[in-house]
């Protein structure tokens, strides 16, 4: 019997430049979601909340709270891009496109743009990523740019793990294909990672 | 009363105003948490106290730092009657950043700079406003800031009877 340890999310080594990210899980959001995050977060705005109301401004019922889409489409990111970090510094360039609806289910996609050694925190690095919402059409609902303060794999990467080979970067910066060999890379990296947890404590 | 205030219309912000807005919001640990795991952060930061705690030279004091996104859509919460009651829709955002870390515990409080104001180019009953938010916590200091463009009612065209 093996006792595997996964350690899941990518530490600031791991990241090239054009490498592409297609996110796990999807999420359909439903009207508790939009109702619970609208009202706890104190965004009463009608066209989220009263559905009459959001029929008078065009909308076929009540929409999702623009809010709460970006927190999905983020929170779906989290486990590829900034599971490892300790801080999300920002965001930047952030468009909405279509509305999302309750029933509508939402998926994630990143690029890595930019990345940079921490000035001020050795152990850090700065990484620039370009995320897309889409809906179950293919449609964007949202896209943004947001820096993130990652640790690196050489301070903070379990031990036993060795470094794994930088991926090149198959695509072309900002061009979003090739998802898949991008996940594939991230998969074997966490293949690695088991693989040596398992060897140091003898179960393999 | 009806169902939006009269005086958030595109017509009622001046560029140059800045909005106190009169709520503030003490997040609580529960709120924070359920909310990171209501979109699926499975950042542990926010939630594992035994890892930060054991850390506290790399996770700030130890503590479990409340997500942006949860901070930053309270903050929005926040100034969401006075600015957007009657936004249509939202445009986008930028030059977003968060200055400082929130934690359970801390209260949140919003101000609103209306920075720009235009029409919008495919309607005329409606035209886009600007805003930058402040967060800020019970210590005065800023938490969060971003710059947000919201399309807006105008009066001319939904407030005739």
């Amino acid at each position: 019997m093996a006792v595997h340890r996964v350690v899941r999310g990518h530490f600031f080594e791991d990241f090239q430049i054009g490498h592409t990210f297609k996110h796990h899980w999807g999420r359909t959001i439903n009207e508790g979601d939009n109702s619970l995050f609208s009202t706890v977060t104190l965004n009463y705005w009608p066209a989220a909340l009263n559905r009459e109301y959001a029929q008078s401004v065009g909308y076929a019922g009540c929409v999702v709270h623009p809010l709460l889409v970006m927190n999905v489409v983020f929170g779906l990111s989290v486990e590829d891009l900034s599971e490892q970090a300790i801080a999300h510094l920002g965001y930047f360039k952030m468009k909405y496109g279509v509305p999302v609806y309750p029933g509508d289910t939402i998926t994630s996609e990143s690029a890595v743009l930019e990345k940079r050694e921490s000035e001020s925190r050795p152990g850090f690095g700065i990484v620039r990523f370009k995320t897309v919402g889409r809906n179950q059409k293919g449609e964007v609902v949202l896209e943004y740019e947001r820096p993130v303060l990652i640790k690196k794999r050489s301070h903070y990467g379990p031990p036993e793990v060795p470094r794994p080979e930088a991926p090149s970067p198959e695509v072309p910066r900002g061009a979003r294909a090739d998802c898949e060999s991008a996940r594939a890379d991230s998969k074997n990296a966490g293949a690695d990672s088991k693989n040596a947890v398992a060897a140091k404590e003898g179960k393999s | 009363m009806s169902l939006t205030d009269a005086d958030t219309y595109f017509e009622d912000f001046t560029v140059g105003d800045t909005y106190v807005h009169s709520r503030g919001k003490t997040v609580s640990e529960t709120e924070h948490q359920w909310l990171t795991h209501l979109v699926m952060n499975t950042a542990q930061v926010h939630f594992n106290h035994a890892m930060v705690a054991a850390d506290p030279k790399t996770y700030i004091g130890g503590k479990r730092i409340v997500y942006g996104g949860v901070v930053l859509s309270i903050v929005l919460g926040l100034a969401s009657e006075d600015c957007v009651e009657n936004a249509i829709a939202e445009i986008g955002m930028d030059n977003g950043k968060h200055a400082n870390p929130v934690f359970a515990g801390d209260t949140l409080f919003a101000e609103s700079d209306v920075v720009e104001k235009r029409d919008a180019l495919d309607r005329e009953d409606a035209g886009i406003v600007k805003f930058k938010h402040r967060g800020k916590n019970q210590d005065g200091k800023v938490v969060v800031e971003i710059e947000r463009e919201v399309l807006i009612k105008k009066k001319a065209k939904w407030l005739q009877h």
